[in-house]
Order: structure tokens, then C-alpha cells, then sequence
């Protein structure tokens, strides 16, 4: 092969790499996204403030079987659990929620989430019993927020910059994969399984008592069709997500409202609230760089046109 | 070599190591294989620190039973209190509304209370047979691994000495003026109406196909001697 078709043959390669580095791809996309996770993280550690004792204390009557020790970066993401055993626990969750605050505002957000990052697996750490696959995805993606806020850093042209957009770029669609792998697991997995198979799952699921709601637990008992219905659209909708959340315009709207109404009735009658949350929230890894444009300036319209504080000095008062 | 190839190389390497990361992401998922077998000495050490995950949620199949403690109270003067179900509270709270106030998070700790008890029994039971061998059905009074003799052990540590306190704490918290003289509690596996059943609840009100009754050793309280 001469030179001159190797060449051709990387075009599409370095054309790609060249892309990558040179630019903070979906900008707006990432501050969606840093929001929507702040917003779960401040929902989650502040829903739990009023009963820190027993979630995290003293007062906590069940067995979580943790110990501290390990590796410094074991260390790093369980300190707490020495700072609970001594009462601080209330200090390692209000340093958590001033973080998430910060870095909601946008505040220094490359200091910030990664300190909301270790100080949430840390209050994480202190009680892994309340711990869901919501907590476990948010982890997650917090982990990768840490890289995706790198996007822009660094002087226009620099290695630095190149480098720094290129991780950001690539954290981003390890955090789009992510999700896409909760919903291919949990639907491979039901699919094996035999109530979902005849699509009777939500019947038995609706008669636990953590699981339902008294008025849902009777329905599902006097109309057992409407298990068969949410057990097949549960499967159908977590087996298609990994493939149609790709297609941009209606397939992806449709997969997605599919999703929120799904996860809209795990919150509200699973008591799943947490978990159906960031289900949701995690969605905006999924807007169009336009769409999340223009939310963001309606949101700074939004922000301007509130009533500005004003101090004066006190020359200006005469 | 010129800053144009210098500047691809870094963003080469972006996509190398993320390339690596959803490899080992896709290994650690995976159903069991024999690639994943023998690569699991690279995967696991990477995975299990930051990015351990499980999305078996409600799957295969979904937990069937609602798993509770009951707690009975006796006091010194004779009298004793009905069964009381520490979770109901709660549980009617989060019904109400309060679910999205972190009321569904607080059942998890309350739910697991039984639960755990329930898996260190099963663990101390298991260890018990491993080491007496089966159970003989024609010698039951000389088993070493009924739940009276396994509670006793069970009840002093982790999750059995959880259950056994948090029983304790319901009782303190029912009437704390009154001298308390001893603890009973259980726990109780609530099993869902069978399809085939389900006109039993709209006929006679029964809401369960079965109820798997596990009663713990009395806990005999000794004035602050009582070891917690």
C-alpha cells in the first residue's frame, strides 16, 4: 500500500482525533448535567439531615457490618466512617451539601466536583444500608463529572486545552455508556427471569409492602392485567433504551418519556423517590447541544430579570 | 515529531484509556464466561474500588416477601403489650406522602434490621451443619444447630445484636417509666397472594398467601446489667 492511501485511510482517524481536542464538545450538555447530579446530591443528603443520628449516627439500629481501613484510596472515600463513630457525622454531610451548592452555582465547579465526588462516597461510606442503584449510578457519574469539567482548560491552542477537551469529551460518552449499560443489564437480567417472562412481576412486586402503595397493592389484586401491561413495557422499554436513545429527534424524545413516566411511577408509588429521580435527571446526558443551549439562556434570562440586590455605599447615600 | 502529531497523540491517548475503561466495564458486566474467568485478575482490582456496580434491580426475579420484626414488651408488673411492628409508622408515613421526604430511604434501615438477622441465622446455621453434619430427624433433642442454641450466639454480635437492641429500644421507647422485665421478638415473612388466590382478598380479606413466623429467645432485661 502506498503512502499516499495510509494517509487517506487515517484521514477519518485524525480528522476525528483533530475534533476531539480542538473543541468543549455539548458545553451547555455538561452544565445540565453538573446541575442535574448537584440537584440529586443536595435532595438525597438534605431529605436525610433532620434524621442524621439514625441514618448515619449513633441512633442507627441496623447492621451495616463496614469497617474503617485499606488502602489510601479506600481511606480517602471512607474517612467518615471515623468522623461517625466520633458524632461528626452531621459535619461530613453539611460539607457535602455546601460543595453541591457551590458547585450547583457554578463555582470553581473543577474544585468542587470533585470534592462533592469524595465527600459523597464518604457519606455513602457511613451507611451503605440506604444505599440504591441510584446512589451506585450517581457515584458514578460524579466520578466522570470530575473529567468532564476538565472541558476548556487550559490556553486556546495549547497541549494542555487538546488534552484537557479530549478527556472531557471522552468522559462525557463513558457517562452516556454508563447509563446505556444500567438499562441493558437490569433488561437482560429481567428477561431471564420468570414473573417477568409472563409478565407477572409487577403483581407480586406490588404486594410488598416497602414496594406499593395501599391504593396500587388493591388495583393490582382486582386487575391483575395491568401487571402484564407495566411488567412488558418495563422490558421493552429497558431492552430498546440502549439502542434508541442514540437516534436523535422523536426516537430518543419517545425512549426518553418512556423513561420518565417509568421512573415517575417508581418514585411516587415504589417509594423509590431517590432512585426514580436521578433516573430521570440523568437523561440530560442525553440533550442535544441546541436544546441545552437554549435552556440554559432561558435560564440566565430567567436569572436577569430578578430583582438584583443592591448596596450602596455610603457616599452614594446623600 | 511537529506539534500537530504531539497534539493528536494526546487526544489518542484520551481515547486509549477510555477505550480500556469500557473493556473493563463491559468484562465486569458481563454474564459469566470463560473470558471473563480468566481475565479477572486485571478486571477486578480496577472495578471493585470506584466503579463497583450491580443493576440487578428487581431481577431476575423480584423479592417476593415483606419481611418484618414484631416486638413484644413485658413489664414488671405483669402486664405485656401487644405485638407491635416498629416499621408501621413509617411505613404509613411514606404512604401519606412523606416518600419523598427521605421516609422510603428510612425503611431500608428498618427493613434490614430482620433481614440481617434473618442472613447471619441462615450463615450460623449453615456453619453449624458443616460442622455437626445433617440433621437427624430421629434424634431432634440432640441437635446442636436448633434456633435456641444458634440465637444465643447469633444475638451477640453484627446483625443479630442489631435486632436484638433495636427490640430492646422499641420497648424503651413504648413506655420508658415502666421497669421492663423481658423482650420477645420475631420475625415475619409475609408471602404475596398467589395469582390463583387473588379473590381471597376481595372475598374474605386476606391479604397473604402464607406467614412464616421465626421467634427469637425471650431477652430476660437485668436492670443495667442488661449486655447491649
Amino acid at each position: 500500500m502506498t503512502p499516499f492511501r495510509i494517509t487517506k485511510l487515517l484521514d477519518p482517524i485524525t480528522t476525528g482525533l483533530d475534533r476531539l481536542a480542538q473543541d468543549n464538545h455539548n458545553p451547555d450538555v455538561k452544565r445540565i448535567v453538573r446541575s442535574a447530579l448537584m440537584i440529586y446530591v443536595i435532595y438525597h443528603s438534605s431529605s436525610l439531615l433532620p434524621y442524621h443520628r439514625f441514618v448515619w449516627g449513633d441512633l442507627m439500629p441496623a447492621y451495616h457490618g463496614h469497617t474503617a481501613g485499606g488502602s489510601a484510596l479506600v481511606w480517602i472515600l471512607t474517612w467518615s466512617r471515623v468522623a461517625a463513630e466520633h458524632g461528626l457525622q452531621l459535619w461530613v454531610v453539611l460539607a457535602q451539601l455546601a460543595c453541591a451548592g457551590m458547585a450547583l452555582a457554578g463555582v470553581a465547579p473543577r474544585l468542587t466536583v470533585p470534592a462533592v465526588y469524595v465527600l459523597t462516597m464518604n457519606v455513602n461510606a457511613m451507611n451503605p444500608v440506604i444505599l440504591d442503584g441510584g446512589n451506585n449510578l450517581s457515584q458514578l457519574l460524579l466520578f466522570y463529572l470530575c473529567f468532564i469539567e476538565l472541558g476548556g482548560a487550559g490556553p486556546a491552542g495549547s497541549k494542555r486545552r487538546a488534552l484537557a477537551n479530549s478527556v472531557s469529551n471522552c468522559a462525557l460518552f463513558v457517562a452516556q455508556l454508563q447509563v446505556v449499560a444500567v438499562y441493558l443489564c437490569a433488561g437482560l437480567y429481567k428477561v431471564n427471569g420468570e414473573l417477568w417472562q409472563n409478565g407477572m412481576a409487577l403483581f407480586y412486586i406490588f404486594q410488598v409492602d416497602e414496594y406499593t402503595h395501599p391504593l396500587v397493592h388493591d388495583l393490582m389484586l382486582s386487575a391483575p392485567w395491568l401487571s402484564v401491561i407495566g411488567t412488558y413495557f418495563t422490558l421493552a422499554f429497558q431492552l430498546s433504551f440502549p439502542w434508541v436513545v442514540w437516534q436523535r429527534g422523536w426516537p430518543r424524545r419517545l425512549v426518553i418519556s418512556a423513561g420518565i413516566m417509568l421512573h415517575t411511577g417508581i418514585a411516587l408509588v415504589m417509594g423509590l423517590f431517590a432512585f426514580g429521580m436521578v433516573m430521570c435527571l440523568v437523561y440530560t446526558l442525553f440533550l442535544e447541544q441546541s436544546t441545552a443551549q437554549a435552556i440554559c439562556a432561558r435560564l440566565a434570562r430567567v436569572r436577569a430579570s430578578l430583582p438584583r440586590l443592591r448596596v450602596r455605599a455610603p457616599a452614594d447615600a446623600t | 515529531m511537529n506539534t500537530t502529531s504531539l497534539r493528536r497523540i494526546l487526544p489518542a491517548l484520551a481515547v486509549a484509556i477510555t477505550a480500556l475503561h469500557i473493556g473493563m466495564t463491559a468484562l465486569y458486566l458481563s454474564p459469566s464466561s470463560i473470558v471473563r474467568r480468566e481475565t479477572q485478575s486485571l478486571w477486578a482490582p480496577y472495578m471493585s474500588t470506584l466503579f463497583h456496580q450491580n443493576w440487578h434491580l428487581f431481577s431476575p426475579d423480584p423479592g417476593l416477601a415483606s419481611t418484618k420484626l414484631a416486638v413484644q414488651c413485658h413489664w414488671d408488673d405483669g402486664a405485656s403489650s401487644d405485638w407491635i411492628d416498629p416499621a408501621e409508622p413509617v411505613l404509613s408515613a411514606s404512604y401519606g406522602g412523606r416518600r419523598l421526604l427521605g421516609y422510603g430511604k428510612l425503611m431500608y434501615i428498618i427493613r434490614e434490621i430482620p433481614r440481617g438477622l434473618q442472613r447471619d441465622m441462615v450463615v450460623a446455621y449453615n456453619e453449624c451443619r458443616k460442622q455437626h453434619g445433617p440433621a437427624d430427624p430421629a434424634d431432634s433433642a440432640n441437635d446442636e444447630c436448633t434456633l435456641a442454641i444458634l440465637a444465643a450466639d447469633v444475638s451477640r454480635h453484627g446483625a443479630g445484636a442489631a435486632a436484638r437492641n433495636f427490640a430492646i429500644d422499641v420497648c424503651l421507647g413504648v413506655a420508658h417509666d415502666r421497669p421492663l422485665s423481658a423482650v420477645d421478638y420475631k420475625v415475619i415473612d409475609f408471602m404475596p397472594l398467589k395469582y390463583s388466590d387473588r379473590a381471597r382478598f376481595a372475598d374474605e380479606g386476606i391479604g397473604w398467601s402464607q406467614v412464616i413466623e421465626t421467634a427469637y429467645p425471650t431477652i430476660t432485661i437485668v436492670d443495667e446489667e442488661t449486655p447491649r
